[in-house]
C-alpha cells in the first residue's frame, strides 16, 4: 500500500519535473520532453526482454511453472512498453525530422523486436499443454535472444542513423544539463518501478 | 551388467486428469517385469517415462547398473522400445532399416551377415530387401522386434509386443524374452494379454 | 550434452538416411526448386529487358531463397512426425547426431537450391558477376545460417499446431539480421566497384557460429521432454 502511494507520488513528481523543471534543450527545444518518456520506456522494454530470457533459463533448469508465468508476463509487459517507446519515438521523429518512420537502424531493431514478441506469442497460442508450451517458448525466446546483441550493437554501425547518440554507446549525453540528467534518472527509476509493480501484481492469486 | 530401476512416488497428471499417484516399486535387474491394467490406466505412459521420453509430474527414478548410479543420458542410450506408436521408415527396406538403427548403437554397425541372420530369425528373410511400405502390420511388428537384438541394448521396453502377430510371430516374442533372460537384460512389458503377462517374473497392476 | 565428434558415424548415418529417403520419394526437393523457378520466371517476365540495379537484384535473390526455404526446409522433421518415425529416432538415435545430421541435410539442400538458382538468375535477369568468389562465400555463409535456424525451428513446431505458418513466423526474426547483412554484401558483390572482404563478412560468420552453437545447445530441450 505504501509502495503504491509513493510510486504514484513519484510519477506525478516526475511528470511535473519534466514539464516545469527541465529547461528547453539546445536545438531540440521543448520537444526534448518526449525523450523523458521515450528513453525510460525503451530501456524497460529491453530490461523486460532480458528478464524474460533469464526466467526462461530458470524454467528450463528447474521446470517450475512460476518461472514460466513470470517469463511470459515479462514478455507481455515488454511488448507494451516497446509499443509505447516506438510510438513516442515516431512522434518525436515526425516533429523533428518530418517523417514518422524511415528505417533508421534503431527502428529496424525495434521492428525486429516486435517480430520476436509476435512470434513468441504466436508460438504460445499454438500449444495447448502447459509444460510443453513453457518449455518450447523458453527455448524460442532464448534462441531469438541470440539476435539481440547483433541488432543493438552491430547493425547501427553499418546503416547511417538519424537517432541521437544513444546513452550506451558514447558519452554524448554527459554534457547534458545536470537538471535534465537528474530528471531523466528519476524518470528511468519511475518507469522501472511501474514495470515491476505490474509484473508482480498478481503473484499471490495466480 | 543388467540395469535396475527404482521408482518412488511417481505421479503423472495431464491437466485435470491424474494417471497415477505415489507409484513406487522396483524393476529388478535382468528380470522380466509386467505392467498391466485397464485401457487408459497409463501403461504406455509409464513406459515412456522410464525411457526418458516424458517427465513425470513428480517423483524420482533411480537407475542402477551393478550398484553404480546411471544418468538419464546413459539410460537413453541403453533403452530399446517396441510399441504400436513406433514406426520405421517406409522408404527403406527391412535390411536398411535394421542397418540404420543398429548403427545408432555402436561405433560400427553389425555386419551384414549378422543382420541377415536376425531377419531370418524374425521370419523376414524373403522380404528383406523390399521397401517397408509394402509390408503388412504383422511384418512391420516383426521388424520392430528384430530391432531388439540388433541394437544390443540392456533395457527392453515392450508395449504390447504380440499385437498384430500370428502364432509364429508370438513364438518369436517368446524366444526374444527367453534370450533376454539368458543375456541378463531387464525387460519391462506393458500388456493386458494373459499369455504375455505369463512371461513376467513380477507384475504391477495399475488401476 | 555430448560433442558430435564422438558420434560422427551416427550423424553421417542420419544424413545418408535423409538423402536416401529423399532420392526415393522426392518429398521436398522438387517443390523447393519449382517454387524458386516460378518466382524467378514471373519476375523476369514482368521486367522484360530492363536491367535492375544491384540493390534490387540482391534483394530479389535473397527473397526467393528465403521463401523457398520456408516452403521446403521444414520437411526434415514434419514429415517424420507425420510418419510416426520421430519417436523411433528419439529412442534409438540420441539428440545431437539427429540435429547435425538433419542440419547437414538441409544445408546440402540449400546448396543445391543456390546452385540451381544462381545460373538461372544470371540468365533470366542478365546479371553480371564481377566478384564471383566473394559472392560464393556470401552465399555459403547465408546458407549455413538459414539451415541452422530452419532445422531448429522445424523441430520446435512438430510439437505445436498450425505448423506451416508458424514456421515462417518463427524463423523470420532470427533470419532477418542475417538477411540484412547478406543483402548488403550481395549488393556489393553485384556492383562493379572493388569488393573488400571486410568486417561485415566477419560479423556474418560470427552470427552463423552463434546461431549454430545456440541451436545445438537448445535442441536437447526441444527433443526430449
Amino acid at each position: 500500500m505504501f509502495f503504491n502511494v509513493s510510486l504514484t507520488a513519484l510519477t506525478f513528481g516526475v511528470i511535473w519535473a519534466v514539464f516545469y523543471l527541465v529547461p528547453p534543450a539546445e536545438g531540440l527545444g521543448n520537444l526534448v520532453r518526449i525523450a523523458f518518456f521515450h528513453i525510460p520506456t525503451a530501456w524497460v522494454s529491453v530490461l523486460a526482454f532480458i528478464l524474460s530470457a533469464w526466467w526462461s533459463i530458470r524454467y528450463l533448469r528447474t521446470r517450475k511453472m512460476h518461472s514460466d508465468t513470470l517469463s511470459s508476463r515479462s514478455a507481455a509487459l515488454g511488448f507494451g512498453f516497446c509499443l509505447l517507446a516506438t510510438i513516442s519515438g515516431a512522434i518525436f521523429a515526425k516533429l523533428t525530422w518530418g517523417a514518422y518512420w524511415n528505417w533508421d537502424p534503431r527502428q529496424i531493431t525495434i521492428f525486429i523486436l516486435f517480430l520476436v514478441y509476435g512470434a513468441y506469442f504466436a508460438l504460445r497460442s499454438a500449444i495447448p499443454e502447459k509444460e510443453t508450451r513453457a518449455r518450447l517458448s523458453a527455448v524460442y525466446s532464448l534462441f531469438a535472444g541470440a539476435a539481440m546483441p547483433f541488432l543493438v550493437f552491430v547493425i547501427p554501425r553499418y546503416y547511417a542513423s538519424l537517432h541521437p547518440e544513444p546513452v550506451i554507446n558514447s558519452g554524448g549525453h554527459i554534457a547534458m544539463d545536470p537538471i535534465m540528467l537528474y530528471v531523466l534518472l528519476a524518470a528511468l527509476l519511475d518507469i522501472t518501478l511501474i514495470f515491476f509493480r505490474v509484473l508482480f501484481q498478481r503473484r499471490i492469486s495466480s | 551388467m543388467p540395469i535396475e530401476i527404482i521408482f518412488k512416488d511417481i505421479k503423472k497428471t495431464y491437466g485435470e486428469k491424474s494417471l497415477y499417484q505415489n507409484l513406487s516399486g522396483c524393476i529388478e535387474a535382468g528380470r522380466c517385469t509386467c505392467i498391466t491394467g485397464n485401457n487408459g490406466s497409463g501403461k504406455s505412459t509409464f513406459l515412456k517415462i522410464i525411457a526418458g521420453l516424458i517427465h513425470p509430474t513428480s517423483g524420482t527414478f533411480t537407475y542402477r547398473e551393478a550398484g553404480k548410479h546411471c544418468s538419464l543420458e546413459q539410460i537413453r542410450e541403453q533403452t530399446a522400445f517396441v510399441s504400436p506408436e513406433i514406426q520405421l521408415y517406409n522408404a527403406l527396406s527391412a535390411f536398411e532399416n535394421l542397418h540404420f538403427f543398429s548403427s545408432m548403437s555402436f561405433s560400427s554397425p553389425l555386419k551384414k551377415e549378422e543382420l541377415r541372420n536376425l531377419l531370418q530369425k524374425a521370419g523376414l528373410a524373403n522380404e528383406a530387401d523390399k521397401p517397408l511400405g509394402s509390408f503388412s502390420t504383422g511384418m512391420k511388428q516383426r521388424l520392430k522386434l528384430a530391432l531388439l537384438p540388433a541394437s544390443k541394448r540392456k533395457l527392453w521396453l515392450l508395449d504390447e509386443p504380440s499385437s498384430n502377430l500370428d502364432d509364429a510371430g508370438r513364438r518369436i516374442v517368446d524366444s526374444l524374452i527367453e534370450q533376454a533372460r539368458r543375456e541378463q537384460r531387464t525387460v519391462l512389458l506393458a500388456t493386458n494379454v494373459p499369455t504375455e503377462v505369463a512371461y513376467a517374473d513380477t507384475i504391477f497392476r495399475l488401476s | 550434452m555430448p560433442i558430435p565428434f564422438f558420434a560422427f558415424h551416427k550423424t553421417k548415418a542420419i544424413f545418408l538416411k535423409e538423402l536416401t529417403c529423399e532420392f526415393r520419394c522426392h518429398y521436398g526437393s522438387g517443390s523447393l526448386l519449382m517454387f524458386s523457378l516460378t518466382t524467378l520466371a514471373a519476375v523476369s517476365m514482368s521486367i522484360g529487358s530492363q536491367s535492375l540495379e544491384p540493390e534490387f537484384l540482391s534483394v530479389l535473390f535473397w527473397i526467393i531463397l528465403f521463401f523457398s526455404s520456408m516452403a521446403g526446409l521444414s520437411r526434415v522433421f514434419l514429415q517424420e512426425n507425420d510418419a510416426g518415425t520421430l519417436q523411433t529416432l528419439r529412442i534409438y538415435a540420441g539428440s545431437q547426431p539427429v540435429f547435425f545430421g538433419k542440419f547437414l541435410y538441409n544445408l546440402l539442400l540449400l546448396f543445391a537450391l543456390t546452385t540451381f538458382l544462381l545460373p538461372l538468375f544470371v540468365i533470366f535477369l542478365n546479371v553480371s558477376l564481377p566478384h564471383f568468389f566473394s559472392l560464393c562465400l556470401i552465399l555459403l555463409l547465408g546458407d549455413v545460417g538459414l539451415a541452422a535456424s530452419t532445422t531448429l525451428i522445424a523441430s520446435l513446431i512438430t510439437q505445436a499446431q498450425g505448423q506451416s505458418s508458424l514456421f515462417t513466423v518463427l524463423n523470420f526474426p532470427i533470419i532477418l539480421p542475417l538477411l540484412l547483412f547478406c543483402i548488403q554484401l550481395t549488393t556489393a558483390a553485384f556492383s562493379p566497384e572493388d569488393f573488400v572482404i571486410g568486417s561485415q563478412m566477419l560479423f556474418l560468420a560470427v552470427y552463423d557460429v552463434i546461431i549454430l552453437a545456440l541451436a545445438s545447445v537448445l535442441f536437447d530441450y526441444i527433443w526430449y521432454d
